[in-house]
């Protein structure tokens, strides 16, 4: 037996018959650790949709805040992002910047220019299911019963997307996973769809060789290519930059949770979080999107970024598009050292009030209440950071409670214990913050020492 | 079928299987703990599993996501990806042509893990360049080139050989070659 393969398929095996009864794996507490977590989520979710429900039943969306949901994806009270918004509807912003305002700058001007008017050829229609092209095998599709959407033409051609069939376990959504022109020569594998492809994008070697189609690196659309930084309103900057690796081409031309027949788990609705959708800026027939869904802790909404695609896939933030207030330390007015400590995650500074692992872009007050708060210093850009009065305030109580009681890592690791065991101290620590976004809503921040403890995520 | 069942058959029959997977790719020190997590991250999603095969091979995946993850966030393990391979000491008996498991335990462990994790999903799970590339959160261009280094140190210290890698492309090659 000379063949690597060989070799370590042997070894493997040899391996799995010797440790078929060993008790490494502890089944109960594996089991135990399951239960909880998934008595966790149920609770959550179930919390999530009454508050939902409750909200849009009283109006309290109405008047909050500068943006308005759009006619594309009227408020739904249940988590499910039932809603599918067609792209042929012509949305109105939900964002009025000042006549004068450019939503970008720089190189990005000739991007926005191309977005708008394109010169490479392509149209996009709503997405039409077509039958299973079997064109490729896509991880976690265990069943190999891949989806084939056409979302497009380029002349002759036709624009086809694919993806698994079903829930995949590395992404919310259904990211899409292969895109195709289709003509009378076969099919073509569009790796580099945008000419803003992370430099690896044409380090493609021959495994692909096995497939009917052939691959093209060449052929880019300019009405996916998008800005580096995109502004919604003066003095609000998102980072719209594409991913800088090539993990999934999901990253470039976005997920399709919302094409017409696709059912989304409950789970990953509530991962998506779109039960309220508003539009930012216009970037050519794409969108900037902000979504919302009910935050983690009462009161509060989680807040995700992602660019709305002109056949409706929805290219997700995945925390790049973050605004640069984020990440870095308050600047405190009595000169108190500015947070420092890193919790288990390795994160530091000011970062979403969310469960850990799996945090929004954002967290917003639903109802903030200027009585509660008090100016105490400056994020990053330059903004007023205010923290509870003293004794503190609702939602600072809610987000320490939270945080405190569902913190269980020290279960499995001592040192892994939730840091404050007080309310006082959470307080005391100045481990909850504010400040007002540029269109006027309220941001609601924590230290990221004050996050929750869970094994799975330190 | 419910989740508790799915759980249960799956602890039964394919936990050996498993932490050898687990170990192959990581060494037994964190094998057991990689499937521990795994398995617990994988059941705690409501997924609709429908057989434990189906589950396995979930379970399977975020093995080495974990393991990839694990390395990332950990310095010291970035640091042994600079080191080279160190001469072995083991090697096939000559007499028969076999290679041992422990020679095969300690030419795995000299691997840095990324290295590692390309050569085993590769090779052990049989996944594709693409495949490895988004389990690992790697690009498709450094999986060839981990894929090729691990091969190229196995096949040194192991006396064995490698068919079917015309497209891998070592580090220290041309960057030309696979394109």
């Amino acid at each position: 037996m000379t063949d690597i393969r060989d070799v370590l398929q042997h070894r493997n095996a040899n391996l799995a018959h010797s440790l078929r009864n060993s008790d490494e794996f502890d089944a109960p507490a594996a089991r135990s650790a399951v239960r909880r977590k998934r008595a966790t989520r149920t609770a959550l979710t179930s919390c999530a949709a009454v508050v939902a429900v409750a909200a849009i039943g009283t109006g309290a969306w109405a008047g909050y805040g500068a943006l308005q949901p759009t006619p594309a994806g009227s408020p739904t009270a249940t988590p499910s992002p039932s809603v599918t918004p067609s792209p042929s509807v012509t949305p109105s912003p939900s964002v009025t910047p000042s006549p004068e305002h450019q939503i970008v700058t720089g190189a990005d001007v000739g991007i926005l220019e191309r977005l708008e008017n394109p010169t490479t050829g392509e149209t996009w229609h709503e997405p039409v299911k077509i039958e299973n092209l079997g064109l490729l095998s896509i991880p976690g599709s265990i069943d190999d019963t891949n989806k084939y959407y056409e979302v497009g033409n380029r002349g002759d051609t036709r624009i086809v997307v694919a993806f698994a069939s079903e829930d995949v376990w590395w992404s919310a959504g259904r990211p899409i996973e292969a895109m195709f022109e289709l003509d009378a020569a076969g099919a073509r594998l569009i790796y580099c769809p945008t000419t803003r492809m992370p430099a690896d994008c044409t380090d493609r070697g021959d495994d692909f060789s096995n497939y009917e189609f052939t691959v093209d690196t060449e052929t880019h659309y300019d009405s996916l290519t998008y800005p580096v930084n995109t502004s919604p309103m003066d003095g609000w900057v998102l980072n719209t930059a594409p991913a800088t690796q090539y993990r999934s081409i999901a990253d470039f031309v976005g997920e399709a949770s919302e094409f017409p027949g696709i059912n989304t788990t409950p789970e990953d609705a509530t991962q998506l979080g779109r039960d309220q959708r508003f539009q930012l800026a216009a970037l050519g027939d794409s969108w900037l999107m902000e979504y919302r869904a009910n935050g983690t802790v009462s009161g509060t909404l989680f807040s995700r970024y992602g660019i709305q695609t002109p056949y409706g896939a929805v290219v997700q933030s995945d925390r790049r598009f973050m605004a640069p207030w984020y990440g870095s330390v308050v600047t405190w007015d009595d000169g108190t050292p500015p947070s420092s400590d890193k919790n288990p995650y390795g994160e530091s500074g000011a970062m979403p009030v969310a469960e850990a692992c799996t945090s929004p872009d954002e967290t917003l007050i639903a109802d903030f209440d200027q009585k509660e708060w008090r100016p105490a210093g400056t994020h990053a850009m330059g903004g007023v950071v205010y923290i509870p009065v003293a004794g503190g305030n609702d939602i600072a109580k809610r987000t320490w409670t939270w945080m405190h009681d569902n913190s269980w890592a020290d279960q499995v690791d001592p040192d892994l214990k939730y840091p404050y065991d007080t309310y006082a101290k959470f307080l005391g620590a100045r481990s909850v913050f504010a400040w007002q976004r540029p269109d006027g809503e309220w941001v609601l921040a924590m230290d990221g020492n004050a996050a929750q403890r869970v094994y799975e995520c330190a | 079928m419910a989740w508790e069942q799915i759980f249960d058959e799956l602890a039964a029959q394919r936990s050996g299987r498993l932490l050898a997977f687990a170990t192959m790719l990581a060494g037994p020190s964190q094998a057991d703990d990689l499937v521990q997590d795994a398995v617990i991250a994988t059941f705690s999603r409501r997924r609709g599993f429908t057989s434990v095969g189906q589950a396995e091979q979930y379970v399977r995946r975020a093995i080495a996501t974990r393991y990839i993850d694990s390395v990332r966030k950990d310095a010291s393990q970035r640091a042994l990806e600079q080191r080279t391979v160190a001469p072995s000491a083991t090697v096939p008996d000559p007499a028969n042509g076999l290679v041992s498991d422990a020679a095969v335990d300690s030419a795995l462990s000299a691997l840095a893990p990324r290295v590692r994790a390309c050569v085993v999903l590769r090779y052990i799970e049989d996944l594709s360049i693409r495949e490895t590339a988004h389990a690992l959160g790697l690009s498709e261009g450094a999986v060839k080139r981990y894929t090729a280094d691990g091969l190229k140190a196995l096949n040194q210290q192991l006396g064995t050989t490698a068919n079917g890698t015309d497209d891998l492309v070592p580090i220290s090659g041309s960057k030309g070659g696979a394109r």
